[in-house]
């Protein structure tokens, strides 16, 4: 049979590899000088300073993910499913470069891809890399508006806890919209400190952690990815209060020096931990409603 | 058997020329005019008048304290920027602030009062819509009202965005998209008058009094340089415009 002989003859691997060149060499063609302007440009500043490393991260679950994609063997093209995603991914991607609109740009390779796969392998390719194509979600720059929209009532609750807890342990703090006074100095908690992208680096960190973790229970992978934006908003209030305290006991520059990288830090780490200890609660409570 | 003309070849010829036809689309879309360049000897500083109308610069104005992180942000996000306080007929201050961009798009684009007020700390309110009647058409202009402690500050503002002046910021995105499709790269300009004032009917009035009264006193070029056309296809009948175009 053509198949078989096709997987099992000495060039296997060109059969199921060349046909990807063409549509390599246009992938190049399009994104190589989108990524090339993104990591000259956005991709440098802070607030979507995980733009690269989540590029990277969904090149590697991709690679990852690709031969037994490749190797399923009842898979078919779906020609017309396939011109359906490609025709508008090409459109939105045209539109989106020539004007400057970053999220129809780079949002565009996601549907370009499983496009792609529909067209040169079929359903099963797709559900077995639908993860490392969902993930590339988490890169496409979204527009500053909208950031600017959901990130100042976030700014808002952050201070508003920070202060409230800071304020019952005795320190002399008070608050004025997004701005702290704490003794002597006044703070202002900034986009990138509180911001929806903190959100969305950690929404990615907990989905891939979830993805490698593999856990069988849909109940736990989907409490822990609605977990983790609490999580997200927890580990900021961390950050605010301990930039804060660093700002009252070690003076101005301390805070707006080194030591803020380390509140940066500290939000991770924060962060981490609140998804491990999650993660083990959740953990014990399956097991528990699975033996009684 | 690899290297034969498949139907799985034919596919990924077709998705290739899909794909390079994109990229040559997007490039022959892609705006290369700048607006901006038609009006890059125009100096703020100088156009907009120190007295008119019963208005004058109040020589003793404060310069605002800007502190040097902000100070660094605005020069790269605008081109030319001029802050003023002007005195009425009746005593009253009024203060201008205009910020002049010379590219919208992406993180270049003219920062609407409503964002930056409200990083700064202050609560926005939304005080509706109005309009300022000129010679030619009305100028939509937004007003708002901040609060920080105490300090309660009515704003007016338009901004332009190209050759439009818009009215939000969903008109924003569509005027670029329009213009750009056009093969222009638009400029901004925000052009925005507050008070400190418990009043807010009686200010708004106020900024929309002083902004007639100036579009009344600057010459036609400055004129459009603040609230439009300037492109040379909108604003015809004038030489020094049109000799500039690329």
């Amino acid at each position: 049979m053509a198949r078989q002989s096709r997987f099992h003859g000495g060039r296997w691997m060109a059969a199921w590899l060349t046909p990807w060149l063409l549509p390599a060499i246009g992938l190049l063609a399009m994104y190589g000088p989108s990524f090339f302007d993104l990591l000259h440009g956005i991709w440098r500043t802070d607030e979507q300073g995980h733009g690269p490393i989540v590029l990277g991260i969904s090149a590697w679950l991709l690679y990852r993910a690709w031969p037994r994609a490749m190797s399923l063997p009842d898979d078919r093209p779906r020609p017309l499913a396939a011109w359906l995603l490609l025709l508008p991914a090409a459109f939105f991607y045209a539109l989106g470069r020539s004007q400057g609109i970053l999220i129809l740009e780079i949002g565009s390779l996601v549907w370009m891809l499983a496009g792609l796969v529909l067209l040169l392998r079929g359903p099963g390719a797709l559900k077995a890399m639908w993860f490392p194509l969902f993930f590339m979600v988490f890169m496409i720059p979204l527009p500053g508006s909208l950031v600017d929209a959901l990130t100042q009532p976030m700014k808002l609750a952050v201070s508003y806890v920070a202060e409230n807890i800071l304020y019952h342990l005795g320190y002399p703090i008070s608050r004025t919209g997004v701005i702290l006074q704490i003794g002597q100095y006044q703070l202002l908690v900034a986009d990138a400190c509180a911001g929806l992208h903190t959100l969305f680096t950690l929404e990615a960190l907990g989905l891939l952690y979830l993805n490698l973790v593999r856990h069988a229970s849909v109940v736990r992978n989907v409490a822990l990815a609605v977990l983790i934006v609490p999580i997200s908003f927890c580990a900021n209030v961390i950050r605010v209060m301990v930039l804060t305290l660093i700002t009252f006991h070690f003076g101005d520059e301390a805070g707006q020096g080194f030591l803020h990288g380390f509140a940066g830090l500290v939000l991770f780490m924060a962060a981490l931990l609140l998804i491990t200890g999650a993660d083990t609660l959740l953990r014990l409570g399956i097991r528990r409603t699975g033996t009684a | 058997m690899s290297l034969r003309i498949t139907p799985m070849w034919r596919r990924a010829a077709t998705a290739l020329l899909l794909m390079l036809g994109a990229v040559v689309l997007a490039q022959a879309f892609t705006p290369r005019a700048r607006l901006a360049a038609l009006s890059s000897d125009l100096k703020l500083e100088a156009a907009i008048p120190q007295a008119f109308a019963g208005w004058r610069v109040d020589p003793n104005a404060f310069a605002q304290v800007i502190n040097p992180q902000q100070a660094a942000l605005l020069s790269t996000l605008y081109a030319q920027t001029l802050t003023r306080t002007y005195i009425g007929p009746a005593g009253e201050r009024v203060m201008l602030s205009i910020a002049y961009g010379t590219a919208q798009a992406g993180e270049l684009e003219l920062h609407r009062p409503e964002v930056c007020y409200v990083a700064q700390g202050f609560a926005i309110r939304a005080g509706g819509h109005s309009a300022v009647a000129t010679d030619a058409s009305p100028v939509p202009v937004q007003r708002l009202l901040a609060r920080l402690g105490g300090r309660s500050e009515p704003i007016s503002y338009w901004m332009r965005v190209g050759d439009d002046v818009i009215p939000s910021g969903v008109e924003q995105q569509v005027s670029r998209l329009k213009q750009g499709l056009r093969g222009w790269i638009p400029d901004g300009l925000l052009f925005r008058v507050s008070t400190l004032s418990t009043e807010p009917a009686a200010a708004y009035a106020q900024h929309e009094r002083f902004m007639a009264d100036l579009l009344q006193s600057v010459d036609p070029r400055t004129r459009r340089f603040l609230v439009g056309p300037v492109s040379p296809s909108r604003s015809p009948g004038d030489a020094s415009v049109a000799a500039t175009a690329p």
